[in-house]
């Protein structure tokens, strides 16, 4: 999968939460299989991509960005509202 | 009528009677715009921004770290400079001080009248002034302080507390085992179709809120020689946010789904990484806590039991191990080390080591709907 620029600063953002190099995140990673991403790391990652996307996520649409895919689609949304 | 504006300290949650001044972001003197942020204060569960309600110039009150009373004058806001009033000296006659200050002073031989504080004298005040004892006189430990940071409103809560515990309580432990592993598949499902971020620590306050309905000695208070049971099962649940240990509560835990306890807890900690504060309700009222620490490393933990509780539960992480299934082949399952510590003045052995089977048996054997 070609990244693209909402999805090259998802790993950015997601490899200084988890911890680990960005392109070792995969377009399968989700919440509870990918390794440090739990409930707490979840809740981290959300707040960091608030401040990097600079929008606020509610709380449902927190508890359904589970994967590395539907983040990128939901900030591609963000990014594509905000031309 | 007054030339000057007198701003007061601010309450911020509704049991609070004094604040303490974290900063100032208008240094003294200096010119404000309507709407700017002048001053942060914080109580034991939140802090909040100090706005000036008007254009003009500031003149503090009172100083940073300083604890204020609620309503008294934290500052003053005038259209000049001249304006301004002099700081007020609150100092009275006499010295103000809370009572437990009082105490805690008259323990440690410290003359409240040497303290020269401005305001009410607290317990903090006493600390500190015990602190700096201990730094003046000579030690026979030959390290030197590099530091010395102050407790934030909140950790001192947390050190009144656990010093409570350790003088009132007579804590005994038990530490076991519970296999977890259908009961982490469950709950990954159900984050991906219940839209809740459900995990094991909300599991096992479901749990353990359930088990709670038939033990009820666990929940309940020692009141001289009376055990008062609690009316509710309100669990507390630790999180340990920014450096600060907050006990979140789920009230009526017992009436609550798995996944609804996951909403409830997630929100709460999402309020606290946001600086929000949370509610008297959220933080209110426990009778029995959980206590979570996930570390690799960390097989059991042994937690201290809050005062006016009877137990506390905590796990550690889930570790891997082998075991033979039905067959007799060997397999490898994730279990959980499980703790609980309680008060050995009302609570006997037995009746807490049933308590803890009762919970590894439900855990073990969770299936999601139940």
């Amino acid at each position: 999968v070609q990244d693209n620029e909402t999805s090259l600063r998802l790993r950015h953002v997601m490899g200084a939460v988890f911890k680990c190099a960005p392109d070792t995140i995969t377009p399968q990673a989700q919440l509870h299989k990918f390794p440090r991403w739990d409930s707490l790391a979840h809740i981290q990652l959300v707040l960091a991509l608030e401040t990097e996307f600079g929008t606020r996520i509610r709380d449902a649409d927190m508890v359904r960005l589970i994967t590395f895919e539907k983040l990128t689609a939901h900030f591609s949304n963000v990014a594509e509202s905000k031309r | 009528m007054s030339a000057y504006v007198t701003l007061q300290v601010p309450q911020i949650n509704a049991n609070d009677v004094e604040v303490r001044i974290v900063e100032w972001r208008v240094d003294d003197g200096h010119k404000v715009a309507q709407g700017e942020v002048i001053a942060v204060v914080e109580s034991s569960k939140a802090s909040t921004d100090v706005e000036a309600p008007s254009a003009g110039f500031i003149r503090h009150n009172a100083a940073a770290g300083e604890d204020a009373k609620v309503g008294a004058a934290l500052a003053f806001l005038a259209q000049t400079v001249e304006a301004l009033p002099r700081r007020q000296a609150a100092i009275a006659d006499s010295v103000k001080a809370t009572a437990k200050a009082r105490e805690l002073a008259q323990a440690h031989h410290i003359d409240l009248a040497t303290l020269n504080k401005t305001g009410i004298v607290t317990e903090s005040d006493i600390y500190q002034a015990i602190a700096q004892r201990q730094a003046a006189a000579p030690s026979a430990n030959a390290a030197v302080t590099a530091a010395r940071v102050p407790l934030s409103a909140i950790q001192i809560s947390v050190r009144r507390a656990v010093e409570q515990s350790s003088r009132e309580m007579a804590p005994a432990y038990l530490l076991g085992a519970a296999d977890v592993t259908d009961a982490l598949q469950q709950l990954e499902a159900m984050t991906e179709q219940d839209g809740a971020l459900v995990t094991l620590t909300d599991l096992l306050i479901h749990v353990v809120a359930r088990a709670l309905l038939e033990f009820p000695r666990l929940n309940a208070r020692l009141v001289g020689d009376q055990i008062e049971q609690y009316g509710s099962i309100n669990i507390g649940v630790t999180a340990e946010v920014g450096g600060d240990l907050y006990a979140i509560v789920i009230a009526d835990a017992d009436k609550l789904t798995v996944a609804q306890i996951a909403e409830k807890r997630t929100g709460y900690v999402m309020q606290l990484f946001r600086r929000q504060g949370l509610s008297n309700e959220a933080l209110r009222g426990g009778t029995f806590t959980v206590t979570v620490l996930q570390q690799p490393a960390v097989l059991h933990q042994v937690p201290i039991v809050f005062p006016e509780q009877a137990a506390i539960f905590g796990i550690g992480a889930v570790q891997e191990a082998l075991s033979r299934d039905a067959a007799g082949q060997i397999v490898t399952r994730k279990t959980l080390g499980l703790t609980i510590s309680y008060d050995h003045r009302f609570v006997n052995g037995n009746y807490a080591a049933t308590f803890l089977q009762a919970v590894a048996t439900t855990l073990a054997g969770f299936r999601a709907g139940h």
